[in-house]
């Protein structure tokens, strides 16, 4: 978990300063959908908080959609035909959509969702797969015990 | 089963969510931003200019994949050049009145608040907010190119609308030896300028400087907003178009200047 808010905290950065894709709510969304746990709603809030902050946005703003949108997740994952992938991409770029809009509503600028949206797209899948397999076969869950 | 998973937490991190966006509002974090941007605004200037170096190096690596094709063209050119060179010289003194025109453009003599650029994504990030007298639609200049306005203003950073925005508008003139054309200036995708509603027998052409009006009273007349790069437009239609190219890269610039009344 250090690991992936390390990662998640220097994406921040690059987020707003290099790379001008929501590479972070990206990550944070993937993981609700393979991981439905609390602390995503956690790393969204601070996350959206430190984000606000380096985007000279009002703070809060981005917190606010980060949990809406993980909850979103969370409650869209119980559904039985979540898990496939011709659900879970168009399902993250409609939320994609809906926080560049959101974003856009709030900062009173027009929304312009080409081609950040298409970008990131074809981020899903990639980040998809490296989230599945790093939590999969790097993370230590607590419920896997070695009987004797 | 739950139908709404964790709803306690999410509810009590939204309140939280919109209490500090209240807060915010009514700048009482002002004092722990301020502090805080003391460690981060150097981070994210390091990220940028580091970004700006690594691009400077693949830039270099990509342009010297077309060096040979653009070798082969610049000999043709050359060769096109030494004749036209010949005309050049007729032309001269007409080009000699253009430039005292260009010269009688208003004098530009403007407190200036130097900026650094910390990131560049929909808007130009720069190190100078509402502390340093920074507000809102201030004009950013470079030289006397315009670059932008100031869109938001924080404590200690502002977010600049580049003439490349989909937002941005504004009144614009281009002028060469034949006369002058006056149009409105667009950003169009974040990556290119379009000069839109151009009179079809005003006279434009492609390497013509294109002027601000100064018409909005957020900065002066004759700042420069580009070299225009195309023109189109049929005959059959009241406006023609002009695509418009900056004279910089917002990318390699270190330090850019606030325009203050």
């Amino acid at each position: 978990m250090k690991t992936l808010i390390v990662v998640l905290v220097l994406l921040s950065f690059l987020q707003v300063t290099l790379i001008p894709l929501n590479l972070v709510l990206l990550i944070l969304i993937l993981r609700a959908y393979l991981y439905p746990e609390k602390i995503n709603l956690y790393l969204g809030f601070f996350l959206g908080l430190l984000i606000s902050f380096l985007d000279s946005q009002t703070l809060g703003v981005y917190s606010l959609a980060y949990v809406f949108f993980i909850q979103i997740i969370h409650i869209f994952r119980k559904t039985p035909f979540a898990l496939h992938y011709f659900v879970i991409i168009p399902a993250i770029v409609l939320i994609l959509s809906l926080n560049r809009i959101f974003l856009s509503v709030v900062t009173g600028s027009s929304i312009q969702l080409w081609p950040q949206i298409l970008k990131e797209s074809f981020l899903i899948i990639p980040v998809f797969l490296f989230l599945k397999i790093w939590e999969e076969r790097f993370v230590v869950k607590p419920e896997v015990k070695i009987r004797l | 089963m739950k139908v709404i998973p964790h709803l306690q937490l999410f509810l009590t991190l939204v309140f939280l969510s919109i209490l500090i966006l209240f807060l915010d509002n009514l700048h009482f974090l002002a004092l722990p931003k301020t502090a805080l941007s003391y460690i981060t605004t150097p981070i994210q200037f390091g990220l940028y200019s580091s970004g700006q170096t690594a691009g400077k190096q693949f830039y270099f690596i990509f342009s010297a994949r077309f060096a040979a094709k653009e070798n082969k063209a610049l000999k043709e050119q050359l060769a096109e050049l030494l004749s036209e060179n010949a005309r050049l010289r007729r032309n001269l003194s007409e080009t000699e009145s253009l430039l005292e025109q260009q010269e009688t453009l208003d004098p530009r003599v403007y407190n200036l608040v130097s900026a650094r650029p910390i990131g560049l994504d929909r808007y130009l990030k720069i190190d100078k907010g509402s502390r340093d007298g920074v507000k809102e639609s201030q004009a950013v200049i470079f030289k006397d190119n315009f670059l932008g306005r100031v869109k938001q203003v924080s404590e200690k950073t502002s977010s600049v609308e580049l003439t490349t925005d989909p937002d941005f508008k504004l009144s614009a003139f281009s002028i060469n030896k034949d006369g002058k054309a006056k149009g409105i200036l667009i950003g169009k995708f974040g990556s290119e300028i379009l000069m839109d509603k151009i009179l079809h027998e005003e006279k434009i052409e492609k390497g013509d400087l294109v002027y601000s009006e100064g018409t909005e009273g957020f900065l002066p007349r004759g700042l420069i907003l580009g070299i225009v790069g195309e023109v189109f437009g049929n005959e059959t239609q009241v406006f023609k178009q002009a695509k418009i190219k900056s004279v910089f890269d917002i990318r390699d610039l270190e330090l850019v200047f606030l325009m203050s009344d």
